[in-house]
């Protein structure tokens, strides 16, 4: 475990020790302030069964940032590794791949858990300054669906860094990492819409896309429903990418 | 010679390699698709919406779990309606309560139309098509009968039953906006539908008839607001009983109602009602009374104080408002639903606004001593009351002669407008079956066509159903009203969000971040 956690703290200032971590950060909690005063003049001019945390979270633009930002944090993850050849040290040294995994997918993970902050920081300041409730009814930080919606951000979170890694741990070249895992995260992300926009799909295939559907599962999360299902379904997939990782990594060990 | 057998232990160690790793990947995915579809089939929900919107009543989940038989549910929504995925919760809801009883069957009518075709050729009456639930007994709407191929009972549930909505929306631009869902009502609708899909028989309300009661306007008329609202929810069957000397309740009678009767009853009549029909035969009464029949009725009257303990008073309640100086009376009081009842327990803390006028019911005069019939305990208790310290109300009891002084018309206690009253029940609860259950309202109007409100129908078909024994369909169906959001924010905390959102919380990261960068360089 210590091995783990000098790898992990390793990682971390790897991202923190550099300006491009902090202008990523500010990129993006300025981005999530457009959605955030977006979001607010909609509900300015139009009623809506949705609250203001509601409204954000289900936001298109809110998704694109979700879908490109994964990407950026995880493409150097492993391909740069491998582009200045310091994998294979780290390979033939006394650690374990699964302790560099998972250190690079922890790093990654708190990385992209800070880029969120912002967002709930802005419930908190909206609810302070308009003296109104973002979430419906009671303040955000005594409401379940504002710890829900975010918590589902996380998990959600979780599987898709999880993908960034995998797509990095397969080639050395960063772009095309970044390219390989945004590809799927839109694919995937796009296959929750599937269902809205074919014709003949048998019950099956519709019950599947809308269980993989990540906008579904904010959707119910933020209004205040948990269920087992996504937290098992992202946690599950999470594990098997990361698995899926540890072996693209192995098969550099046993291909010569 | 010496590389080539180097290299065939190496390439075979490394097939090896390869092949264990398949063989491992393939297994975790198996895993993980197992676990997954366990995790479906075995999932827990937790409904922390303020208004529990994810969550199904007692009854309901009783009504399901006791279901003897599958039932069928073809529910045509569009996957891209604004309630599809809150009824595809709620449906999985009720399927996981019913042990698998229920059997759901998605169709989308818009882009799937050949189900609803097949289900129109087999019933050319079906009134099917979007946003509907059709609840049959079989797949096929058609059984064999013994006349052979006969249409099996069926129930649909409208969009309208299980959704209110604000108004549509109208722009400056032409553009229209569908209103927002404002009342969840599905779990109320579908769980009626379901009680009324698996009923035998239908059950029978008889409103008496030939004693002057509520006269049909326009051809609207008290029996056809009972049919139009608890018809199609509750199954309930709405039919006159012309009343004479000679009448007897029919036996297919699950509740007799007295409408606003303005003509007294005879003793035989009484008789036939009271003794026969409610106490005999374990009937259920529901009484609407009106305040300007009361001298018409000295024969109902004695009879209710005498036998039952309920004296209907000569009075009106009224509240008062001061305009321009004037006390103006209002006769349209709110009355408030009381708790302790199962008859307003879903409406316990709501109130409902009287139409026309009302009078107050005294249940603490003695009564049922010289009970010849049952000499059983009378359980009176109080389904609405008046609030005097909200609404401050008055009782007018001089109506006949000039308009009594104010200072002479408040009173602050015993205002109640509505009680039940059940006998032979005994004290303990559990033993509440087969008694004798009646609700005495002291207004005439709750369902007057052209004045009865949500929550005065909810009061009477929730009364009918406790005074026919059908305490399943009174409780625990609640609707859930909905939050509609609209932020009303000035400029300048708009002003304050934006200089947060879009300046000050980027720009104190971005200088975190130069900081960094200044120390490490150093």
């Amino acid at each position: 475990m210590r091995t783990f956690f000098i790898l992990l703290n390793r990682e971390l200032k790897a991202y923190f020790q550099s300006i491009v971590a902090y202008i990523v950060i500010a990129a993006v909690a300025l981005l999530h302030g457009i959605i955030f005063l977006r979001s607010v003049k909609e509900l300015k001019t139009e009623t809506s069964s949705l609250h203001l945390n509601h409204v954000m979270l289900l936001n298109i633009p809110f998704w694109l940032i979700f879908i490109l930002i994964v990407p950026l944090i995880t493409m150097r993850l492993f391909s740069e590794e491998q582009k200045l050849g310091t994998l294979e040290p780290l390979l033939t040294a006394p650690v374990q791949t699964w302790q560099m995994v998972f250190a690079k997918y922890f790093a990654a993970l708190i990385f992209y858990a800070i880029l969120y902050l912002p967002c709930m920081f802005y419930m908190i300041y909206f609810e302070r300054v308009v003296d109104a409730s973002a979430v419906g009814g009671v303040s955000a930080l005594r409401s379940p669906s504002f710890y829900g919606g975010y918590g589902m951000i996380l998990l959600i979170g979780m599987f898709f860094v999880a993908i960034g890694c995998f797509s990095s741990a397969m080639t050395s070249n960063q772009i095309i990492a970044a390219v390989i895992s945004f590809t799927i995260l839109l694919i995937y992300f796009l296959l929750g819409y599937v269902r809205l926009l074919a014709s003949d799909l048998p019950p099956i295939t519709i019950e599947f896309l809308e269980y993989i559907s990540p906008i579904e599962h904010v959707r119910d999360a933020a209004s205040g429903l948990v269920d087992t299902r996504p937290m098992v379904y992202y946690t599950s997939f999470t594990a098997l990418t990361l698995a899926l990782t540890h072996y693209v990594l192995d098969y550099r060990k046993w291909k010569v | 010679m010496a590389d080539s057998d180097s290299k065939a232990p190496a390439s075979i160690k490394r097939w090896r390699i390869g092949l264990n790793v398949v063989v491992q990947v393939v297994l975790l995915m198996v895993i993980v698709g197992v676990v997954n579809m366990l995790s479906c089939q075995k999932n827990k929900q937790w409904d922390y919406t303020p208004s529990k919107r994810y969550s199904l009543g007692q009854a309901t989940e009783q009504i399901l779990k006791n279901l003897s038989d599958d039932l069928f549910l073809t529910v045509a929504f569009s996957r891209s309606s604004d309630t599809y995925h809150y009824t595809k919760r709620m449906l999985e809801l009720y399927q996981g309560a019913s042990g698998g009883r229920l059997k759901v069957r998605w169709v989308d009518p818009i882009r799937d139309p050949s189900i609803v075709a097949e289900l129109r050729d087999q019933d050319p009456q079906l009134a099917f098509d979007q946003n509907k639930i059709l609840i049959s007994k079989s797949e096929s709407l058609q059984v064999e009968g013994e006349n052979g191929l006969e249409v099996a009972p069926y129930q649909v549930v409208s969009a309208q039953d299980m959704f209110l909505r604000a108004e549509n929306l109208m722009f400056r631009d032409g553009r229209t906006k569908r209103g927002n869902v404002t009342e969840y009502r599905l779990e109320r609708a579908l769980t009626s539908g379901i009680v009324a899909a698996t009923q035998e028989r239908e059950r029978v309300a008889y409103i008496i008839t030939g004693h002057g009661e509520m006269r049909t306007v326009q051809g609207k008329s008290a029996g056809g607001t009972l049919m139009l609202e608890g018809g199609v929810r509750q199954n309930l069957q709405v039919r006159p009983l012309p009343m004479t000397d000679n009448t007897v309740i029919p036996k297919d009678a699950g509740v007799v109602m007295m409408v606003a009767p303005n003509q007294d009853f005879s003793g035989a009549e009484l008789k036939a009602i009271f003794q026969d029909y409610w106490e005999k035969r374990k009937g259920g009464l529901v009484l609407l009374l009106d305040p300007l029949s009361h001298p018409f009725l000295p024969n109902l009257r004695n009879y209710l104080q005498t036998y039952y303990g309920v004296r209907w008073e000569d009075d009106r309640v009224l509240t008062m408002k001061n305009q321009g100086g004037r006390n103006l009376k209002n006769f349209q009081v709110p009355g408030w639903f009381q708790a302790g009842s199962p008859v307003t327990e879903s409406l316990v803390g709501r109130s409902c606004t009287f139409p026309m006028i009302s009078s107050t019911l005294n249940t603490r005069v003695e009564g049922a001593a010289d009970d010849p019939i049952a000499p059983a305990a009378v359980d009176k208790k109080v389904l609405i009351a008046a609030n005097y310290a909200v609404d401050g109300y008055w009782k007018e009891k001089d109506h006949e002669g000039d308009p009594t002084p104010v200072a002479d018309l408040r009173e602050t206690q015993d205002i109640h407008l509505a009680v039940s009253v059940e006998k032979g029940a005994g004290i303990n609860q559990s033993l509440r079956l087969n008694s004798s259950r009646m609700v005495i309202v002291g207004n005439g109007n709750l369902v007057d066509p052209d004045l009865y409100t949500r929550e005065s129908i909810e009061f009477v078909l929730n009364s009918i159903n406790w005074a026919s024994d059908r305490d399943d369909m009174v409780t625990g169906i609640d609707t859930q009203q909905t939050g509609n959001y609209r932020l009303d924010i000035g400029d300048r905390p708009y002003g304050k969000l934006e200089w947060m959102a879009l300046r000050i919380l980027p720009v104190i990261v971005f200088l975190i971040g130069l900081v960094v960068a200044f120390f490490r360089r150093r």
